[in-house]
């Protein structure tokens, strides 16, 4: 009896749906780990599952009751939560998106408890999309995907039973169809739900690839990581995670870290390093992600020799930045700002990458260093985790303005920025002055060796050790004649330095990839990356790419996402797929089917042009036939006009006989000919028919 | 037309869009994108659902009586597989809808649709509607399919204690000695049903309109009853009318008399003999749409047996006409009254 009972409630529609209930409860609760799981909410996560279930619980046994007592405490809950909010938000109002998202979370869990109706159930469902949004808001990395997957069926299957009770609630069910019969069986609905999930998926894809990305990012609320209570633990001096400071100064390569982002680089240290993702930036343009700055060559590395530092101060976030000391031309001509947020994903060394020139940074601290290079270092190191945000005034001149400059170079800009050591050896010079001889401004100088550069040498990452000793940039250029980043970009800036055009080092990482889904540029540990600024006066320091196979800093600023969703796919798959070298077997395996593809393109375009055909005769079968219908009624009402009217009982034959005993007009047998043809035939109306029914429609028309 | 549910989705969308391309957060496209098609897919399936079947009627004509229900039978048949469909019809504001949560490609399923009958007449029903959600009810199509049905709805009636004396109902039901079959009593104006052998065509000629013959069994006793169709007349008054002319006939004819129901309503002068079911189905048919009373006597005065007091139902009446007994609604002046409920009683005694 008591099953009987069940399987009857779980049949019925409307309040009583327990099946829409269980598929509704399933995408709250997913909604809410999938929020939950992106921010550090601890056990609130288990919590507010475990309420959402026994809410759904209570609103299912006491649906048919007026629940009074239940409405009081869940408007003293909202109150309760809502007061909680504002006072998370007075007391770190640059911080609102967690106690927010706290809020809502309450609020759907506070309104699990009553849910009598079926509305109520999809007001349930439609909250849960805002919290899904909320949670692809806050992702940044692919495990969103885990959680929207099981949503979407979920929500697919709630929509199916959803529809089902509100069209047995809207009418009466069929006669043949006895009440207890559920619109949607239990067995179906799942894979109903696949099916339709399929769909969407096909059809979401498309659509998400076809969406355009407009530039974005004109919040003014920047997000950036609690502010951290620890103390100060470095006070400008810079410590790279990957490479601790050894006593002998020796380094040994590390594939986990990239070796310019300390006080100095070693150009003898070799190995190409790993494809983790340390860091995921959401930006509106492409840009190299500045680190650090070397002024110093010495033979066989670079280092920083000035490492006094300025103290920027702020109680508030930002803290407003001052530019280093050799950057003389401050923000002139710099009208655009530029705003990165960063996520660090690996443990990064104390230095905030971003597009120079810096003039706001959000981040957990209330101080940061400036060096005199203008680059930000951090009072610790940048762990998993944590965000900042950076807002940066960057710089594009025109190369006509960088022809224009001149060599008219501040002193204390020659004195630091054409230093070389004695390890430069002669036929160096001599190279740099060949190169240069017929470039008579700084500008066509450094065109000059960054085209000799491009094509005279190859970018290697798998050559050895340095051989001989001496000079690495004389190893480089007369020896090797390949390398890493780091010799091209040391090579450049010794022979800019040999015909006298300031130029200096600067590490960071390349833009990046963007990742169709979360949007974001994701910076490998392979991007790290080592590039030349060279001084031009009146403009500053304006980089230059000297490595072959790397973008133009000049084409960089380029949008950050692609403008359609499929040029990220295309972009991101190919990038990845680059990086792939799959073995031989595989290869083997793959290049039939490579070559099949055309083949199975064409047979694709073939298939689907075959069923549009199909489609498109049936749905003109149909039209000619409604045609045919159309005339035919338009000849029973002009002969209702002449005064001929169809009896009720009258079939279409015996009224054509009896108009043609008052008007005998041929058309009138042969329209109601088409149109029992249309109505009663097996093959139906073709439009050869409809034709013929409009044109004799027509004659009778001019006849009347 | 897009639901309550389609509209938050769309605007959630809209939203998103706004928020994703503000934010560059790029799971929220893959959300818009997600709900777009939910948007497409709800309006594609609904679409397709409601072109999915066709439908017929069962029955083209359909009776029912006042205040009761109308029982329309259907017959869907599914031209492609569909879910969730609401086929619905009406008369007026009157309708019913039925639903039906799946049907398949070439599967024919008898439904039938109740709706509360509408009004004492003959309505036509010109449609049945299709109303598909589709498979996530975020749009909802609706398709009329044009077909070719009627509903009768019949008057309510009473079993009478006793008819008015003088209508017939004092004669004996057994026929009188020596006279058997049809005899010709007269001629008359052709009226819709009448064979084609009864037309005189002769006076057809010179009346220029059809004429037939009439006949009457005189064996046995006929109560004739004619109902005042004056266009004058409000329409709910003229349904009491009805409704006590149909508790008279059905009382007489349970008499075993033979009635004839006269009136001259729009479409000329009618007059029905027959059993009870041609009877009711003439007084569901009738209008008020035609002449004042005196016209109608004068137009039906051939039509009505002869030598029989025919009962004069009228909303409207003073009085007792002069060889006729009226009847009058209640309150009138009228030797017998008939109340809202079609029940006929003696007022007083003229």
């Amino acid at each position: 009896m008591a099953r009987l009972s069940l399987r009857r409630r779980l049949a019925s529609g409307g309040e009583g749906s327990a099946a829409l209930r269980v598929w509704t409860y399933l995408c709250v609760l997913t909604s809410v780990f999938a929020i939950t799981a992106h921010e550090d909410f601890g056990a609130l996560r288990y919590t507010m599952a475990g309420l959402v279930t026994t809410g759904f619980l209570l609103s299912w046994v006491r649906r048919r009751r007026r629940n009074l007592w239940i409405k009081v405490v869940l408007s003293v809950g909202c109150l309760w939560a809502a007061w909680n909010f504002l006072r998370a938000l007075s007391a770190d109002p640059f911080h609102t998106s967690i106690p927010l998202t706290v809020f809502l979370l309450w609020l759907q869990t506070l309104h699990s408890y009553d849910l009598p109706r079926r509305r109520d159930l999809l007001f349930s469902l439609l909250t849960s999309v805002v919290l899904m949004a909320v949670a692809a808001a806050f992702s940044v990395d692919a495990t969103y995907g885990a959680f929207f997957a099981p949503y979407a069926l979920a929500a697919c299957v709630a929509l199916l039973y959803n529809t089902a009770d509100a069209g047995r609630e809207a009418a009466q069910p069929a006669a043949a169809q006895p009440l207890t019969t559920p619109a949607l069986r239990g067995a179906e609905a799942l894979p109903t739900g696949a099916a339709l999930l399929g769909m969407l998926a096909l059809t979401g894809g498309v659509v998400f690839l076809l969406t355009p990305r407009l530039p974005g990012l004109f919040i003014t609320t920047l997000p950036f990581t609690p502010t951290i209570p620890f103390g100060e633990r470095f006070s400008g001096s810079i410590v790279n995670p990957a490479y601790p400071q050894t006593s002998n100064g020796e380094s040994v390569f590390n594939p986990n870290g990239y070796f310019g982002f300390g006080p100095s680089v070693d150009l003898r240290v070799r190995g190409r390093l790993n494809d983790a993702v340390v860091m995921r930036v959401r930006t509106t343009e492409r840009r190299n992600w500045r680190g650090l700055v070397f002024d110093t060559y010495t033979g066989t590395g670079w280092r920083i020799d000035d490492h006094r530092v300025r103290q920027h101060t702020s109680a508030v976030p930002p803290i407003a930045l001052v530019h280093g000391r050799d950057d003389v031309y401050a923000y002139r001509d710099r009208e655009r700002r530029l705003v990165q947020t960063f996520y660090i994903q690996r443990d990064q060394p104390n230095v905030a990458f971003a597009v120079p020139r810096v003039e706001h940074i959000y981040l957990p601290g209330d101080h940061v260093y400036v060096d005199r290079y203008s680059s930000v270092r951090l009072p610790f190191t940048l762990d998993r985790g944590m965000i900042y945000t950076v807002v940066s005034r960057p710089l594009d001149p025109s190369p006509l303005r960088l022809q224009a400059a001149g060599a008219a170079y501040p002193r204390f800009i020659l004195e630091r920025y054409l230093q070389l050591p004695p390890s430069v050896t002669p036929r160096t010079s001599a190279l740099a002055r060949r190169i240069t001889a017929d470039a008579p401004t700084p500008y066509t100088r450094v065109q000059a060796v960054n085209r000799y550069l491009w094509g005279q040498y190859a970018y290697d990452l798998s050559i050895g050790p340095q051989r001989t000793r001496g000079d690495a940039v004389d190893y480089f250029l007369f020896e090797e004649r390949r390398g890493y980043c780091e010799q091209f970009a040391s090579a450049m800036i010794v022979l800019l330095r040999s015909v006298g055009v300031p130029a200096r080092l600067a590490t960071g990482y390349t833009p990046g990839t963007v990742h169709p889904l979360t949007g974001l540029l994701e910076i490998r540990n392979s991007d790290a990356h080592a590039w030349v600024e060279v001084f031009f006066p009146g403009t500053g320091w304006v980089e230059f790419e000297p490595t072959p196979s790397f973008p133009d800093p000049a084409a960089l600023g380029g949008p950050g996402v692609p403008r359609w969703g499929w040029q990220g796919v295309t972009e991101y798959l190919s990038a990845r797929l680059g990086t792939v070298t799959p073995p031989r077997w595989l290869m083997g395996a793959l290049l039939p089917l490579a070559r099949a593809v055309p083949w199975m393109l064409g047979a694709g375009v073939l298939t689907g042009l075959l069923l549009l055909g199909r489609l498109a005769r049936r749905t003109g079968r149909e039209g000619a036939e409604a045609q045919v219908l159309a005339a035919y009624r338009g000849m029973v009402r002009m002969l209702a006009r002449r005064g001929l009217r169809r009896r009720i009982a009258e079939t279409p034959r015996e009224f054509a006989s009896r108009t043609a005993r008052a008007w005998n007009r041929p058309e009138v047998g042969e329209l109601t000919e088409i149109a029992e043809r249309a109505l009663f035939s097996a093959t139906g109306a073709t439009s050869v028919d409809s034709s013929l029914a409009a044109g004799l429609l027509r004659k009778l028309r001019k006849v009347h | 037309m897009p639901t309550s549910e389609g509209t938050a989705s769309a605007f959630l969308a809209g939203f998103f869009f706004l928020l994703a391309t503000n934010l560059m957060a790029g799971w929220l496209f893959f959300l818009v994108a997600f709900l777009v098609a939910l948007l497409a897919v709800g309006l594609a399936s609904a679409a397709a659902g409601a072109r999915a079947v066709r439908v017929t009627l069962a029955a083209s004509k359909v009776r029912t009586v006042e205040g009761g229900e109308v029982a329309l039978p259907v017959i869907l048949e599914g031209v492609a597989g569909a879910r969730f469909l609401r086929i619905g019809a009406g008369v007026g504001e009157r309708r019913g809808e039925v639903f039906v949560g799946r049907i398949r490609r070439g599967q024919r399923q008898p439904l039938m649709l109740r709706f509360p009958a509408p009004a004492r007449g003959a309505h036509a029903l010109e449609r049945v509607e299709i109303i598909s959600p589709g498979l996530v009810g975020l749009f909802r199509v609706r398709r009329s399919v044009p077909v070719r049905g009627e509903v009768l709805v019949r008057p309510r009636f009473q079993r009478l204690a006793a008819l008015p004396a003088g209508s017939g109902a004092e004669e004996e039901g057994v026929p009188a000695g020596g006279r058997r079959g049809e005899e010709l009593v007269g001629t008359r104006e052709y009226l819709p049903g009448d064979p084609a052998r009864h037309i005189h065509w002769r006076s057809s000629r010179r009346h220029r309109r059809l004429i037939v013959k009439e006949f009457d069994d005189p064996s046995t006793p006929v109560a004739a009853i004619v109902i005042d169709a004056d266009a004058a007349q409000h329409r709910e008054a003229f349904d009491r009318a009805v409704r006590g002319a149909a508790s008279l006939a059905h009382t007489a004819i349970e008499g075993g008399l033979d009635v004839a129901v006269a009136a001259v309503d729009g479409r000329g002068p009618m007059m029905t003999r027959g059993n009870w079911d041609q009877i009711w189905d003439a007084l569901a048919g009738l209008r008020a749409d035609g002449p004042p009373l005196p016209e109608a006597m004068a137009r039906l005065g051939a039509l009505l047996p002869p030598g029989r007091m025919p009962l004069i139902v009228t909303a409207g009446a003073r009085g007792a006409g002069r060889g006729a007994i009226v009847i009058g609604p209640e309150g009138a002046e009228t030797p017998w009254e008939f109340d809202a409920e079609g029940g006929v009683r003696r007022r007083w005694r003229g």
